[in-house]
């Protein structure tokens, strides 16, 4: 039932995306709770993030010349930044060497960097580093890092955390956990978790068997455009499990469902436009 | 023991080989003296920099740290409320504990003063320092300021129930003595000289050692920060304040969260 953990695109792409989207702008990433970080005195914390401060001066150059489209300028604004030990210039400047833009593509100077903001506790860099070592095989590493990532509260960590629990991938495999860390990132509105939370409520893995809580979880992932979520909610309005039956909302959903291509869906409305036009 | 014993006295009475080196050597030992008290008034300085820098640090930023992680403990344990796991249980308590430990060294910094109870053996070894170092029996003016020094530093040691800095405040003085003890009630050139390379000697080692400390000091976290908030006081800019800034707006979040998450458990309890 479970296609391969990382079928997302991993989170490399998402952080920059966003940038580029609103404008590479004072990003300040020390947002998240940081609760398991390393346990550290009070004073190491003041200077990690006076370090991270945004205030940085390079880093402020960089990103003005980020956004002005002046990629080399940038990279090596940020490099200089990230030698100061800003994990924020760190890791964009990992994306950068990553996808090649403002300098040559790089794959041991992004790993670099993206290990050295990891480190500092920058939570996209520790995702993306956990994607790395998923890709390298490394599941162990990946485990710990995702979970210092999702321990930063970041949702997509969260989720993947939650597959890795419920493959056993890099730990031992529970389902509790597994609904623990999706019921975190479905919280946070992330559709994918939403939609495997109300699998397992739907089933009763790891969590006592509830159609009304699976109904709830999948109809905010169909919400958000999750195909399996959509038929998913679809197949409970036609069978009335943990929700009033209703025909109307069961084609509703199914026909969304199918016209995202769920093969499952289609053929439901196959046989229905066949039976019932 | 040295050539000059067998020589006339016209010829003590010249400037022998050992007189220009001796000159020398008491030159270099007044300044390596000089040199070694300002270096005990820097570190002294550093030091009580530091410690009101601390204090600061605490009370405008450490305190912030302590909220911030009081809620980042009641988000936890309400979330143990909302799925209840062993994971769940287990990050609360770790968080529990965590803003336990940020709250006592942000408020609990002054440190409760420890009543001064030296071991006998401290005091015997105080006193025997003390009575070679004291100012009162120094020789001259210079030896009077240096033994002021060393009287400053057995003062803290022994305040600070530090015997190992005692015990080598004694071997030096011991090593002197002896010295000048070989050369009898008058100390020949040849005993003035050991003396001197031996004086000379202790000083550069406790330049050294106060070397390594003020770099310790300057490498340790708050001293790092320290450093931070000088330099960017130099551009104008208040180091402690934007860590306090971006604190406030992290709390921010952190409140914005606790109140979803307590809406999410009042949402379960219906």
């Amino acid at each position: 039932m479970l296609s391969t953990a990382w079928s997302l695109s991993p989170a490399r792409s998402v952080p920059l995306e966003d940038k580029a989207q609103s404008g590479l702008q004072h990003i300040p990433s020390g947002g998240a709770l940081a609760l398991h970080s390393v346990r550290s005195s009070i004073f190491a914390r003041g200077r990690r993030d006076a370090a991270n401060s945004s205030s940085n001066a390079d880093y402020q150059s960089a990103v003005a010349a980020y956004n002005a489209g002046r990629f080399t300028e940038a990279a090596a604004s940020f490099s200089q930044a990230a030698h100061q030990s800003h994990a924020e210039s760190q890791y964009i400047l990992s994306t950068m060497y990553d996808a090649g833009k403002g300098v040559p593509q790089d794959d041991a100077q992004a790993a670099r960097w993206e290990r050295t903001a990891a480190e500092l506790g920058h939570v996209y860099a520790l995702a993306n580093l956990s994607f790395r070592c998923s890709s390298a095989g490394d599941f162990a590493g990946a485990f710990e890092w995702c979970q210092r990532a999702a321990d930063g509260d970041l949702a997509w960590a969260q989720y993947n955390l939650g597959l890795m629990y419920q493959k056993g991938e890099g730990v031992a495999p529970s389902e509790a956990e597994a609904a623990h860390w999706y019921r975190l990132a479905a919280s946070q509105g992330f559709a994918d978790a939403q939609q495997r939370l109300a699998d397992l409520y739907y089933l009763g893995q790891g969590v006592p068997r509830s159609y009304t809580q699976a109904a709830q979880w999948y109809r905010r992932a169909a919400e958000q455009g999750s195909a399996r979520a959509q038929f998913q909610l679809g197949h409970l309005y036609d069978v009335g499990l943990g929700i009033e039956h209703d025909y109307t909302q069961y084609r509703y959903w199914t026909r969304k469902a199918a016209e995202q291509g769920h093969e499952d869906a289609v053929r439901e409305v196959n046989r229905r436009d066949y039976r019932d036009p | 023991m040295s050539v000059t014993t067998h020589m006339p006295a016209e010829i003590i009475l010249q400037p022998n080989p050992n007189a220009a080196d001796l000159a020398e050597k008491r030159e270099r030992l007044s300044a390596v003296r000089i040199a070694l008290a300002e270096r005990e008034a820097d570190i002294a300085q550093l030091r009580s920099q530091l410690k009101v820098f601390e204090v600061r640090y605490l009370q405008r930023v450490g305190v912030l740290y302590a909220e911030l992680d009081e809620l980042a403990a009641r988000i936890t344990e309400l979330e143990v409320n909302l799925y209840d796991s062993d994971s769940a249980r287990r990050r609360a308590q770790e968080a529990r504990q965590r803003a336990q430990e940020t709250h006592e060294a942000a408020f609990g910094s002054e440190q409760e003063p420890v009543e001064f109870d030296p071991s006998p053996s401290l005091k015997t070894l105080f006193r025997e320092v003390a009575k070679r170092i004291h100012p009162d029996f120094a020789s001259d003016e210079a030896e009077q300021k240096h033994f002021t020094l060393l009287m400053a530093r057995a003062n803290h040691a022994y305040s600070c129930g530090d015997a190992e800095t005692l015990q080598r405040l004694l071997d030096d003085q011991l090593e002197v003595n002896a010295a000048m003890a070989g050369g009898g009630a008058d100390e020949g050139d040849g005993v003035t000289l050991l003396r001197l390379v031996r004086q000379i000697q202790h000083a550069e080692r406790d330049i050294a050692a106060l070397d390594r400390e003020h770099q310790t000091l300057l490498a340790s976290e708050i001293g790092q920060l320290y450093t931070g908030a000088e330099a960017a006081s130099h551009e104008d800019r208040d180091l402690l304040a934007e860590l306090a800034a971006g604190l406030r707006e992290r709390i921010a979040d952190a409140q914005y969260r606790l109140e979803f998450v307590t809406r999410q458990v009042g949402a379960l309890g219906r």
